[in-house]
């Protein structure tokens, strides 16, 4: 007889353990959220020649849009930063125009001599407003890795090795860059990269026809494969 | 026991007697009608135009209305239920058709496969361009089977749309299965690519340069040599060279057109500047193409044969040819010789045999060597030079037209011959004997043209020759080197207008022509000398 009592308590202890009132969320299209298309980049003025400053491209996406304009908020990090204020400029205002799923905002990069030996870091937040919540992690930060460095650019293969522009050299880099004026990205097809390759190489003809013959670090001319040996 | 014997014999009997059947019946038998389908191969079919085709069929006492007819498209489809086949193919390419014709009676089927060859209407023939009324632009087209004439084409397929205006020039490049045409006109839009099978337009010349800009002011393409070889090339009227590599084999099947841009740089020579003003066959079976600079009065020659082994144009380097003095082209010929007509035959991977026509005063010089290419030197050797004087006493000018056949393969591969013209007479010189005989008379014809010989081109496999007339009249000439051979043996009479050797006098042609060329359709008849369908 108690036994059964003891199950009744229980069974109606479970019961109300069962009820639980719990918040269910729901699609709500009117809340936008906010991300940086790529989160790290890093940005070389050796790329461009005789540039002091460099108006960097910064893209956001964002999710949903809106039939009027509407402020988003950007944060320097800090914590992720190793530039000092005089070496960047933020924008003022961040605008999302209406009807736009996405925006690009500059971040002004200074030259520096300290550049030529190091490399500077800034690092940007997105911060919820009355129009935008964060998005994924992953994408809330983005960190400007600034320096006047060179590296091997990706577009500069073992196929463009072979057939264009010969061995890399940090110096080859240079000279290419200061003759061609163009930053080259990965979605360089060959047709282009062998262009400017022949541009480079008339350039290097058009030196040593000079009696200044374009050598490297290690005093060997310098040379160029594209149109033939 | 005597029973069970008993019992059993008479089972056994029955069964002997039971075995023993007469049969009187007669075997069923119909009478088969002697009927036969013949083959036909490569039944040409064009692509998007309503073909027809009617079998050959060996009735055998029957008649067609005894039978039902059905044609399969490639062992799935019913696409016709009559004896003639009617049908628009949507693709080029093989098709495999079955034929059955089902006897009415009694059901019986006779069949037969067939292998159909679907291919564009104006997929093989003669292009020529004209300029007409206003300056304009237009090109017509001559069926190579049939030597039909299509007039102004362009216009006639393009629903009216101009093609543009001051032509000078044209130029054939081929894929695997199709070709396109390059009209090189100054107006307009300047040069432009049409589609070798409904002649519409491509693209602009001007947008195949990176920055879609020509790379000069008034530039002008004279001369545009699609390789087979990875390199496409544009002679500029600057003398300067512009390229393109290709990374696939026009034969391929996954070679496009317009896969690469043209560089805007001019291409560098090792040895410093030029101006080339000639140029031979660009690479099919070679890896070189010769191109004349006029500027240092010598050779050159393009060499790669893929993006991953191109060589700065090598210069030409005489070996242990002794040149006749003035004529050293490798190193430079005197000035007062000057280069009226270059080509090259009997190429292979890494040689040409570049034949050269010259003229120094008032004489002519044919001469013949073999350029070949070494990868360890990176040089191009000539050798095997030999030179005559060509044609005295015939009154060449300015105005005579030169053609060498050549082609892989082609009876002329390695035996020279030099058709031109001297008014409306065409010649031919032979170089092993040094000498020259009449080929065609065309002031003799009925209804001779009047004009000027504007062109004379040859089909890709060298057995004709075209010859285009400023009033609008071609002539296409058999041009096997037999016919030529039994000229010179006296078997063939040339002044006999009807000896056999105009196939087609075409006088329909609008305009004044400038420009002919053969359409090659394909890149294996561009490589290889062929006409297939």
């Amino acid at each position: 007889m108690k036994l059964k009592y003891i199950f009744t308590i229980l069974a109606a202890a479970a019961m109300f353990a069962s009820c639980n009132k719990e918040d269910i969320i729901t699609y709500d299209n009117n809340t936008r959220y906010l991300s940086f298309a790529t989160s790290e980049v890093e940005v070389s003025f050796s790329r461009y020649p005789g540039e002091t400053t460099i108006q960097y491209p910064v893209v956001v996406n964002s999710t949903g849009y809106s039939e009027k304009d509407m402020a988003y908020t950007i944060s320097v990090v800090a914590d992720s930063t190793t530039a000092q204020s005089t070496d960047y400029a933020m924008p003022s205002t961040f605008t999302m125009p209406a009807k736009a799923v996405a925006d690009t905002f500059y971040v002004s990069l200074n030259y520096t001599e300290k550049l030529d030996t190091e490399t500077m870091r800034l690092g940007l937040k997105i911060e919820p407003n009355e129009n935008f919540l964060e998005g994924a992690t992953s994408a809330r930060m983005i960190d400007i890795y600034f320096n006047n460095a060179l590296s091997k650019p990706a577009w500069w293969t073992s196929s463009v090795t072979s057939y264009y522009l010969g061995t890399y050299s940090d110096l080859k880099y240079k000279y290419f860059l200061q003759v061609t004026k163009v930053d080259l990205d990965e979605t360089a097809n060959t047709s282009i990269i062998r262009h400017y390759a022949l541009i480079f190489k008339a350039w290097l003809a058009e030196q040593a026809a000079a009696g200044n013959t374009i050598t490297e670090a290690n005093g060997t001319p310098m040379t160029v494969p594209a149109g033939g040996k | 026991m005597k029973n069970l014997k008993y019992i059993f014999t008479a089972v056994c009997l029955i069964s002997l007697l039971s075995g023993c059947y007469k049969d009187d019946s007669t075997s069923f038998s119909v009478p088969l009608a002697d009927v036969s389908i013949a083959s036909h191969e490569n039944m040409p079919f064009f692509v998007g135009v309503e073909s027809d085709y009617t079998p050959t069929i060996e009735w055998g006492g029957t008649s067609q209305d005894d039978y039902d007819y059905k044609w399969t498209l490639n062992g799935r489809e019913v696409i016709s239920t009559d004896l003639t086949l009617k049908y628009i193919f949507k693709e080029m390419g093989d098709a495999y058709l079955t034929f059955q014709m089902i006897d009415k009676e009694t059901g019986l089927v006779y069949g037969k496969d067939f292998k159909a060859t679907v291919t564009g209407k104006y997929f093989l023939g003669w292009v020529i361009l004209s300029e007409g009324a206003g300056e304009k632009s237009q090109l017509s087209f001559i069926d190579m089977a049939s030597f039909t004439s299509y007039p102004d084409i362009y216009t006639q397929l393009n629903s009216g749309d101009e093609l543009g205006t001051k032509p000078y020039g044209l130029a054939n490049t081929c894929i695997s299965k199709q070709d396109q045409i390059m009209v090189l006109q100054e107006g307009g839009e300047g040069p432009v690519s049409l589609n070798g099978l409904s002649f519409a337009k491509v693209s602009y010349l001007k947008h195949e340069f990176i920055g879609e800009e020509f790379p000069e002011e008034n530039f002008k393409a004279k001369y545009t040599l699609f390789s087979h070889r990875g390199a496409e090339m544009i002679i500029a009227e600057s003398g300067n060279l512009y390229d393109r590599t290709n990374a696939k084999s026009r034969t391929s099947s996954s070679a496009t057109f317009q896969d690469a841009l043209f560089t805007t740089q001019a291409y560098p020579h090792a040895a410093g500047s030029y101006k080339f003003t000639h140029h031979t066959y660009p690479g099919a079976s070679s890896n070189i193409t010769a191109l004349y600079d006029a500027l240092n009065r010598r050779w050159l020659a393009y060499y790669t044969n893929a993006i991953s082994t191109q060589y700065a144009i090598p210069a030409l380097v005489p070996g242990t040819v002794s040149f006749p003095e003035g004529f050293n082209y490798c190193t430079g010929m005197a000035e007062d010789v000057e280069l009226v007509y270059a080509q090259s035959n009997n190429e292979s991977t890494n040689y040409i045999n570049l034949v050269n026509l010259f003229k120094r005063g008032s004489a002519y010089y044919i001469n013949s060597a073999k350029l070949t290419f070494a990868s360890g030197t990176k040089k191009v050797t000539a050798s095997a030079f030999s030179q005559k004087e060509f044609n005295t006493g015939y009154e060449i000018n300015e105005n005579t037209k030169f053609l060498m056949p050549r082609g892989t393969g082609t009876d002329y591969a390695s035996d020279i011959h030099i058709i031109f013209n001297v008014g409306q007479k065409l010649y031919f010189y032979h170089y092993s004997t040094g000498l020259t005989y009449l080929y065609r008379d065309f002031s003799k014809e009925e209804n001779a043209p009047q004009g000027d010989i504007v062109s004379i081109t040859q089909r890709s496999d060298a057995k004709q020759i075209g010859v285009t007339f400023s009033d609008g009249h071609f002539i296409i000439l058999d041009s096997q080197k037999a016919k030529l051979t039994a000229i010179r043996q006296n078997n063939l009479d040339p002044e006999d207008v009807n000896n056999g050797l105009v196939l087609a006098h075409i006088t329909d042609i609008p305009g004044t022509p400038v420009a002919t060329m053969f359409k090659c359709g394909k890149a294996s008849n561009y490589t290889g000398a062929k006409v297939a369908y």
